[in-house]
């Protein structure tokens, strides 16, 4: 007869589950700054002016100005392609990096097939209030699981030859960031979350 | 090595039903010789509660070697089994009905197109296993975490893989992934283990068992 082994447990469930769970329903959107640049300046400050509410905002009024702004603390950009010197491969280049995650939808007056671009996603313009917030909390989601899954990489290699003093924190460290990547999985569909987190990575193969 | 009894239980307590014990995403351990891969294969995939629905992928094996895995269990008689084939540009290119192995109605073999990459694959796969879950329990091998470190760095397949065991959980199914432990340095081991709910290792096995 086939000896079955006893499952071993390598990650102490148990002790994950007594991780806090006091995260808020939007898995610490709050803080994440989202840029708004359109070709025309009253469109940029309607649209900072709703995602005021519930994001930190940055405008920008030029192709100069966006690209200064997209700094690694950037999650979400909304960018008008149309404006002189922001093409999508521009921004792309800019914000695909290991260390910056950014999500980026275009500002269009007509709808994009978004496949055939670089941006994740697009808004067309007059962009109605609700929907407007809605898509940069998306994309904030989006962005949160890429950059979580990327630190729990990297922990889980960091554990490998860590002290055993070290293991410990490492391994309530990997805890909380399975509970974060658990509350921000439950937002996204399949193929989003195949999509935020291995998007990047698929762009420089 | 005399076939399976069929009373053998993954589960850590057998009386428990299996909905709330059996780990949902194995981590399978398989050397490259011996260690029993195929029968604990089928154990993992059947259950104790002999699950009907299967979506099996595949790399280097051909879909028939997966399948004969599947029906090869003695109660083995699989209500629907799904193969997605990931080396599959050797072979048939378009989604096919196939007979399958002794005749096992209602299998779909697809075939992945080589150009695609990890976030497609992942699609094709949550396509299928939707639709498998919807209808039952279903139980989904990958075969093999070892042939995706072939075809892609350790890092994207990292993060691959946490997708797939969030939506093999999210779907009500269970799992298993195989990996070659002779093939990977331990660090390479010990990384991916923290994906996985529980691991089984046949190397520990075959020292216990034989």
């Amino acid at each position: 007869m086939t000896a079955l082994p006893e499952p071993m447990n390598p990650d102490e469930r148990a002790g994950r589950e007594s991780a806090t769970r006091d995260r808020s329903r939007d898995g610490g959107l709050r803080g994440r700054v989202v840029l708004v640049a359109d070709r025309d300046p009253a469109v940029t400050d309607e649209l900072a002016a709703v995602l005021r509410d519930r994001f930190t905002v940055r405008s920008a009024y030029d192709s100069a100005d966006a690209l200064a702004s997209l700094d690694p603390d950037v999650s979400v950009a909304l960018l008008d392609p149309s404006i002189p010197g922001l093409s999508a491969q521009r921004v792309v280049d800019r914000v695909r990096t290991d260390d910056a995650d950014c999500q980026v939808a275009a500002l269009v007056d007509e709808p994009l097939d978004i496949e055939s671009t670089a941006f994740d996603d697009c808004l067309v313009k007059p962009v109605e209030d609700g929907h407007l917030t809605e898509t940069v909390e998306q994309l904030s989601r989006r962005a949160a699981y890429r950059t979580t899954l990327e630190e729990f990489y990297r922990v889980a290699r960091e554990r490998t030859d860590a002290s055993d003093q070290e293991r410990e924190r490492l391994d309530r460290r990997l805890g909380e960031l399975d509970d974060s990547l658990d509350d921000v999985f439950r937002t996204l569909d399949g193929p989003e979350a195949y999509d935020a987190a291995l998007r990047e990575l698929d762009a420089d193969s | 090595m005399d076939g399976n009894s069929g009373d053998t239980d993954m589960s850590t307590n057998p009386d428990e039903s299996e909905s709330t014990e059996t780990p949902l995403n194995v981590l399978l351990l398989a050397p490259s010789v011996g260690g029993h891969e195929d029968e604990v294969c089928g154990e993992l995939l059947h259950g104790p509660a002999e699950r009907e629905r299967a979506l099996l992928v595949t790399c280097m094996n051909s879909p028939a070697e997966r399948l004969d895995v599947w029906t090869d269990h003695e109660n083995g008689r699989p209500e629907h089994a799904t193969v997605v084939d990931v080396e599959a540009a050797a072979r048939s290119t378009a989604a096919t009905t196939a007979t399958g192995t002794d005749g096992a109605p209602n299998t779909l073999v697809e075939s992945v197109d080589s150009e695609t990459d990890l976030a497609g694959l992942g699609d094709v796969i949550d396509r299928h296993l939707t639709e498998l879950a919807s209808e039952g329990e279903t139980a989904v091998c990958v075969h093999s975490v070892s042939d995706l470190l072939q075809r892609a760095e350790e890092r994207a397949v990292f993060k691959f893989l946490e997708v797939l065991t969030s939506t093999v959980d999210r779907a009500g199914a269970v799992a298993h992934y195989h990996m070659n432990p002779d093939v990977h340095d331990p660090e390479t081991i010990e990384t991916f283990e923290v994906l996985f709910d529980s691991v089984v290792d046949l190397r520990t096995a075959n020292v216990a068992g034989e």
